[in-house]
């Protein structure tokens, strides 16, 4: 799980991160106002297009299918006539299928920036030092820490206290120590590694920092832009 | 305590910090994930499960904006569902920051700076909602105002208020296992 | 170029006799040389290299006596962004010491933070890497990549940065043979453009060649300086009465093999058959036909990096649920849930197996599970010290497993491994990045084990301590056992062999194997990934 919040690949045309960071916004407005079926689809088709361009094929087919499967129980129930129960999943259905742009859409920020090009971009917001250090320590650190988790997880394992569903029930506390003891003492000292190293490296200067990744705006991003605006306005007047 | 600027190894303790924050979030999630019921009390675990690393941080960087950096970070990487996310949790750090100071970073004023810190595992939930009022506008719309008011009465927003007094309570008891733990491990182990 | 003139340094508050890591100790290096320092752990070889890079006294605080010159600066007195522009550092854990998550910008990235200009570090970066034949090794993701692969980026890092010192703290610890003698080429190169090194190092073997002079060092003074003649005349025995290792493996296979008296043989061994588990589709990681372990006896376990060692003993102890397999202990067959159970791996890391808040609750903790309900805090604490003073670790049963040091976090697991009464112990590198005294300690405890009856096996490929300890050997060669035999002074040059072959003729074939190697490690990432999503 902890994979998902790492860089994947390029993707065919390069999107500038700001681009990217506008369209998850812009996409997290448009999904709170919008949810007839015309304007939904056609966010959802936005973000899989770019989620396509991204080469996150799997991901994006995986969301396809997933849409599929809730229009589809959506048309069913219309069809049928509504028992009250069912009401309420069909609401989380629903609001479920709201916020799917949304998340695919910060999937594309995640999946598909490298950490320099996250910082060249924050360096062109001028995005202070404060959150970029953090920022790209962050997306750095997701899988150590989930290597870290799994050779916890196995060491619980052998000796005898796994967190398996009966040690969760039957002795939570102490598992819960167990697991969050090492986990966090241990990162500590890796992070403490990581610091000495990267002062060595100079982290930190006073001067400007270059960046050998250059990020532009593009046409491309303009218009990418542009449409995700137009969504927004036409999400407003169509009421 | 005296207030220092944030040095470059603060900012690399403060990405680890969002890091292991957002990743126990994720391991609740994924193990309480299939009973919907407990997914509803994240908050309350959520809050007692990460009270250790909210202290533990806040020992190892005792210093201005410390809690705002983390609450941009969680918050980033929480708004998954929506940016209005980001916002609240910012909040919430600008206002645990308030207390930090004020209290002067005692053991009490962490605690209760947790506290209302905890509230950011109610995010997710929140932007749920925020698009309520939308999508119940729409529902009107289309399929009629009854339409709107049945589904209105089955989704009660007292679950709103509900789950962000057990974070509260998570929060609480989280902060003081945490202090405990610092107390029990990390100051023992000499990192904290 | 680098001067130390009455440097004492103590990283306790207060400074006085006892707790300095370095008392009045005076060095001069000239510009070119490359110096190596050694000695025990603790003899602040690692402060010495720590107070030329500048994080002591910036980043590790301590109070710091005397002077320290470095290219007429003083590192001590200046900013560290300012010292690493001219001192570059390589550490030991390649793990930790990488900000990125792609290689190149972790190249450029020492660059990039002193501001220079782009197409300054374009320039230095086709040079580099047409210097170090890094091609493959560009926009990679560095989880992909193995230990020897991770520290020649951070070499590539400092040579982009062009800087005039280098620094290194034990820089072969985590690297296999293939990686160590990557290291020296580009040690070699170093010195060849006349740069000026200082490392800190336990392993001589492969530094022979390059070191202008080896200082030893003990208790925070410089003990015995060896000159290049003196290297070559050393006696292994000479090396060992100092704590160190030697200076050549061939010398160290001229010693005769001493075998260990087997005491116990009764115990049950295990018999391993048909096992198989890949991780993707294209090959299998592991394919073994037919191996044995026997009670009472440590093997080595011996590989290149990726041929699959970890992974087996992965397989072996029921950690991996996917592999297929049909393991016999004694006559009886044993499912993954018993192995797990009868098993203990003690990983690298040991960090991450230490639960309790002291050494003695370590111990405590395995009782507990061992005993279930019988279990009584007064009646077997009796039983844990016992087992601590087995382990030499009843001196500081109430210290917090994490403030200790490596090797002695290792007797910790080792400790409650014991206490939980584990049959099969297996040690994944136990010994990289230790002295000799220490990796003889470390021995002695498997040979303890051993006696007990339970079956050890070792991964590793220090050569040193498989000579001193170990009874039968395993070579693992792309997940498949090619050949397996009993360590006597008769079968000792195949082991001979099988190392020379790594580390002298891999030079040419070496991209086939690291491809090899990352072709697996690529699918182990992808496998992850998998399951995770």
């Amino acid at each position: 799980m902890f994979n998902d919040f790492s860089f994947q690949g390029e993707g065919f045309i390069k999107i500038d991160p700001r681009t990217k960071m506008i369209i998850f916004i812009l996409c997290s407005i448009a999904a709170l106002r919008e949810s007839r079926t015309l304007f939904q689809g056609l966010l959802f088709f936005f973000t899989f297009a770019l989620l396509i361009n991204g080469k996150q094929f799997i991901f994006a087919i995986k969301m396809l299918i997933l849409y599929g499967v809730m229009i589809g129980i959506d048309l069913l129930v219309m069809m049928f006539c509504l028992p009250e129960a069912l009401m309420i999943l069909l609401m989380g259905i629903r609001v479920f299928r709201m916020f799917l742009p949304v998340m695919m859409a910060f999937a594309i920020i995640i999946k598909t920036t490298r950490v320099s090009e996250f910082l060249a971009a924050f360096d062109k917001m001028h995005v202070p030092e404060e959150i970029t250090i953090p920022f790209s320590v962050m997306f750095r650190f997701f899988p150590t820490i989930g290597e870290e988790w799994d050779n916890i997880q196995n060491a619980m394992k052998f000796r005898g206290f796994a967190l398996t569903f009966k040690n969760i029930i039957t002795r939570p506390a102490f598992v819960y120590e167990c697991s969050i003891v090492p986990l966090l003492s241990d990162t500590v000292l890796i992070a403490d590694e990581l610091s000495a190293a990267s002062l060595c490296r100079g982290l930190g200067a006073n001067t400007k920092r270059t960046s050998l990744v250059e990020v532009r705006m593009g046409v491309f991003d303009y218009m990418l832009i542009g449409f995700a605006i137009w969504l927004n306005i036409m999400s407003y007047t169509a009421y | 305590m005296k207030e220092k600027k944030l040095q470059t190894k603060d900012l690399i303790m403060a990405g680890v910090f969002a890091v292991l924050y957002v990743a126990l979030i994720c391991i609740m999630a994924s193990l309480t994930g299939m009973f919907i019921p407990v997914y509803l009390i994240l908050p309350l675990i959520a809050g007692i499960v990460l009270g250790p690393v909210y202290t533990l941080y806040i020992s190892k960087v005792p210093k201005m904006g410390a809690v705002l950096i983390l609450s941009v970070l969680a918050g980033f990487v929480m708004s998954a569902s929506s940016i209005v996310v980001l916002l609240y949790v910012v909040v919430l750090g600008v206002i645990a920051q308030i207390i930090l100071t004020k209290t002067n970073y005692s053991t009490s004023g962490i605690r209760i700076s947790y506290i209302i810190f905890a509230c950011a595992t109610e995010g997710p939930f929140l932007s749920l909602f925020f698009a309520r009022e939308g999508f119940l506008n729409t529902c009107a719309q289309y399929y009629g105002q009854e339409y709107a008011d049945k589904i209105d009465a089955v989704t009660p927003i007292w679950v709103l208020f509900v789950q962000i007094a057990i974070a509260l309570i998570g929060g609480f008891i989280g902060g003081r296992i945490g202090m405990g733990m610092n107390a029990k491990h990390f100051k023992k182990a000499g990192i904290a | 170029m680098i001067t130390f003139n009455k440097v004492s340094f103590s990283y306790n508050q207060e400074s006085t006799l006892n707790n300095q890591v370095l008392s009045d100790f005076n060095l001069d290096i000239k510009t070119g040389q490359v110096i190596v320092i050694t000695g025990e752990s603790g003899c602040g070889k690692t402060t010495v290299g720590r107070l030329i890079n500048g994080l002591s006294p910036k980043y590790y605080q301590g109070i710091l006596e005397g002077e320290i010159e470095v290219c007429g600066m003083h590192p001590n007195m200046q900013e560290l962004y300012d010292t690493a522009k001219v001192v570059g550092s390589i550490f030991q854990n390649p793990r930790t010491q990488f900000f990125n998550v792609d290689t190149t910008s972790e190249i450029t990235f020492a660059c990039e933070n002193q501001g220079m200009d782009i197409q300054l570090i374009k320039e230095k970066l086709e040079e580099v890497v047409t210097d170090f034949k890094i091609e493959d090794l560009l926009d990679r993701s560095i989880f992909e990549l193995s230990g020897g692969q991770k520290q020649k980026i951070a070499c590539c890092s400092i040579a982009v940065a062009d800087s005039k010192v280098i620094v290194m703290d034990e820089p072969s610890s985590n690297l296999d043979l293939q990686g160590i003698d990557d290291l020296k080429g580009v040690i070699e190169k170093w010195k060849a453009q006349g740069k000026t090194l200082v490392i800190a190092e336990h392993r001589l073997y492969y530094l022979k060649d390059v070191a202008d002079l080896v200082l030893v060092m003990k208790d925070g003074v410089i003990n015995k300086i060896i000159d290049k003649s003196m290297m070559n005349h050393l006696t292994i025995d000479e090396m060992q009465k100092m704590g160190l290792r030697s200076f050549s493996i061939e010398e160290a296979f001229g010693g005769s093999i001493n075998r260990r008296q087997i005491f116990r043989k009764s115990e049950a061994g295990y018999h391993i058959s048909k096992m198989k588990f890949s991780y993707g589709k294209f090959a299998e990681a592991i394919d073994i036909e037919d191996i044995s372990l026997e009670a009472g006896k440590i093997t080595a376990l011996v590989g290149f990096n990726g041929a699959g060692k970890t992974t087996f003993a992965k397989c072996l102890c029921g950690l991996n649920k996917k592999s297929k397999d049909k393991i016999l202990k004694g006559k009886t067959r044993v499912s993954k849930a018993d192995r797990i159970k009868d098993s203990f791996l003690v990983m690298q890391d040991v960090n991450t197996e230490l639960f309790a808040d002291s050494v003695l609750g370590e111990v405590m903790l395995s009782l507990r599970e061992k005993y279930g309900k019988a279990f009584d805090e007064s009646i077997h604490e009796k039983e844990a010290v016992d087992i601590l003073r087995l382990m030499d670790l009843d001196g500081i049963k109430d210290r917090h497993p994490i403030s200790l040091s490596g090797g002695q976090k290792q007797r910790v697991a080792i400790a409650s491994a014991i206490a939980a009464d584990k049959q099969l112990i297996i040690l994944d590198e136990p010994t990289s990045g230790l002295d000799y005294k220490h990796m003889v300690e470390v021995g002695n405890v498997m040979k303890l084990l051993a006696d007990m009856g339970k079956t050890i096996l070792v991964i590793t490929h220090d050569i040193e301590l498989i000579l001193s300890t170990v009874d039968n050997v395993i070579c693992l060669e792309k997940g498949k056992v090619v050949d397996c035999y009993e360590l006597t002074d008769v079968t000792k040059h195949k082991l001979y062999d099988f190392f020379y072959r790594v580390t002298r003729c891999t030079r040419s074939d070496d991209f086939t194997r690291d491809k090899v190697a990352s072709i697996n490690k690529v699918e182990e990432y992808y496998e992850r990934k998998k399951v995770t999503n």
